[in-house]
């Protein structure tokens, strides 16, 4: 199965978050794959696209990519600079750890807080097609960067308690 | 001064350790609130959303998910097999298999990392074996594996097009010949390396049935750049499409006629691919917020307008951008770097007349020699981990291909024709 098992064991609850964002992701890019496809098909074999297939792909990709970015957050993925903080002595790294992570923290709480005052603000706009309010695609802001929120604030207790974080290379 | 407020923030933030999506975003937010400029940060929040919502930028994790596909399934091996068949008769025939293969392998996989690990971890070994030092063949690989970048379903340069609004079509056309170029010097190089070690002359002429054999086997992988690029070229698909066409033609290489992935394998490499791509999505919105908030106060103009006033030549500002960028390619990686500095660069270049897919493939050109410069860099530590070769030793051979790029690179740059020769032929 392809679930993320950290070397640093979670919580129950975090792992079956973890996880459940992990199967939407692979859901909603299997979606994306299939909508792609179709459109590229009734394009070559009827010569007209599917109506709905931005508005949906749109809405699919957006989710994909917030809830993606939760995922990447459980794993410590997100694209950093470590040279600098690698350099430093243990108790200097864990202090500039856990005040960036704050930070971190800090900015995912105004993209939740801001991020549902958006949602609110489009739930009366419609979608030209898929007559859904425009807000239910915005939500996949709040929601993604809440999880995110989750797993940051995960890693500053374990910072805090001296224990070793997810660290996942990015490569591109 | 906003701009040197924004640089400091971030730059911070960055080396701090911060992971970029947050960092932009926390100085998009902090240099509003230090000059308390009027706008509301909805505004900064909106544009990050909205950034990533376009649906051809789906084409993003299409791509990456399609790399994943080929690195995985036994595409690298089969390349090497059939460029050895061809062109180990030459001098130096084992690096010169290794560049080609890279090239080849590039133009289907579009990462330089994938291309260095799927190759190197086949070559390198051979080439020591044959009596080539390990670090000539680590730098190699490290230098060669960036070549595919440049290829056509290059991600930076895609990632390029939908940042700076510039079109696809013609950017992953525009890296053909500097691709080429880079290799062409990379072989001759080779060549000289294996006479002068006296360790790889040359000269075993493969039989006509090991040709056939190795060409039938890479037959069906060959057929994906043709389909893809020529599908874009022809204007029948949109990158976009071409990238959902190039997957499938991926999944069906991959676990029905190679059959070294199993169908098990897949939602594990589709969770990867767009976790991947997610993290390169976020920067993009964020970017995209960052960039509103620039735009706003008029930064690029008044950067554009500094830059000439230091003089009114393009190659001037070429020479400074091209110094410029190598020394962000030696801190960060090519897709931050890029997406980071394109948004200064597109309005400052098109006040001096240049063309942004010329500008772009200088600037994906120059931030990938990034991924073989020392301290830090993507292929550099995946070729010295497989060569098992300290940073030293590797480095040192990487002095001579570093001027071959830089060489490479001042042709790109002031020989217009190299990179735009295709795509002024596709404009007519």
């Amino acid at each position: 199965m392809f679930f993320h098992r950290p070397a640093t064991p979670e919580p129950r609850w975090l792992r079956l978050l973890g996880d459940a964002i992990d199967l939407a992701v692979v859901v909603l890019a299997g979606v994306l794959l299939l909508v792609m496809l179709a459109n590229v098909s009734a394009r070559v074999a009827l010569n007209s696209d599917i109506a709905w297939n931005t508005e949906f792909g749109e809405f699919v990709l957006l989710w994909a990519t917030f809830l993606g970015g939760a995922a990447a957050a459980r794993r410590g993925a997100h694209m950093r600079i470590t040279e600098l903080i690698d350099k430093m002595g243990p108790s200097l790294s864990r202090a500039v750890e856990i005040a960036t992570r704050i930070g971190t923290a800090a900015v995912l709480a105004c993209l939740v807080w801001y991020g549902t005052t958006i949602v609110q603000s489009t739930m009366e706009q419609e979608m030209t097609v898929l007559h859904w309010p425009i807000g239910v695609q915005y939500l996949a802001m709040p929601v993604g960067s809440g999880l995110a929120l989750i797993f940051v604030l995960h890693e500053i207790w374990l910072l805090a308690l001296g224990r070793p974080v997810p660290q996942e290379a990015f490569t591109d | 001064m906003v701009l040197a407020v924004i640089c400091l923030i971030f730059f911070g933030l960055a080396l701090l350790g911060m992971p970029l999506v947050w960092a932009l975003l926390l100085t998009a937010s902090a240099t509003i609130w230090i000059f308390g400029q009027s706008y509301p940060l909805e505004a900064i929040f909106l544009t990050y959303v909205s950034s990533v919502e376009p649906l051809h930028l789906a084409a993003v994790p299409l791509f990456i998910f399609t790399g994943e596909l080929i690195t995985h399934g036994g595409v690298g091996r089969r390349l090497i097999s059939f460029a050895r068949s061809l062109l180990s008769f030459m001098p130096g025939g084992l690096g010169v298999v290794s560049v080609t293969a890279c090239t080849m392998f590039g133009s289907v996989s579009g990462s330089a990392v994938a291309d260095s690990a799927a190759i190197g971890s086949i070559m390198i070994p051979r080439m020591a074996e044959r009596g080539y030092p390990r670090p000539f063949a680590g730098a190699l690989i490290a230098v060669g594996g960036t070549i595919g970048v440049l290829m056509p379903l290059s991600v930076p340069l895609l990632v390029y097009g939908f940042v700076g609004n510039v079109s696809v079509r013609e950017l992953l056309v525009s890296g053909i010949f500097p691709a080429f170029t880079l290799a062409f010097a990379l072989i001759l190089l080779c060549m000289w390396k294996g006479r002068s070690l006296g360790c790889d002359l040359g000269g075993e002429m493969p039989s006509r049935a090991e040709i056939w054999k190795s060409f039938v086997a890479i037959l069906p992988a060959a057929g994906m750049p043709v389909v893809i690029l020529g599908g874009i070229l022809s204007g029948f698909f949109t990158p976009t499409e071409a990238a959902s066409v190039a997957v499938f033609y991926g999944l069906i290489l991959a676990v029905l006629v190679y059959r070294e992935i199993r169908p098990a394998q897949v939602p594990g490499l589709l969770l990867s691919s767009f976790r991947t791509s997610a993290v390169v999505m976020l920067v993009v919105g964020a970017t995209g917020a960052l960039s509103w908030l620039i735009t706003a106060e008029q930064i690029p103009a008044n950067l554009a307008a500094a830059i000439l006033e230091i003089s009114d030549n393009k190659y001037v500002f070429f020479l400074l951008l091209n110094v410029a960028l190598i020394l962000v390619g030696i801190f960060l990686e090519p897709l931050p770097s890029l997406i980071l500095t394109a948004p200064l660069f597109i309005p400052a270049a098109k006040a001096f007349g240049i063309d942004p897919v010329h500008l772009g493939l200088v600037m994906v050109f120059n931030l990938v020699i990034g991924l073989y410069t020392p301290p830090v860099g993507g292929t550099l530590f995946v070729a010295a981990r497989i060569a098992r070769v300290g940073m030293v030793a590797i480095s040192r051979e990487l002095i001579p291909m570093f001027i071959i790029a830089l060489l490479v690179l001042f042709l790109v740059t002031y020989v217009e024709a190299i990179p735009m020769a295709l795509v002024w032929f596709m404009r007519g």
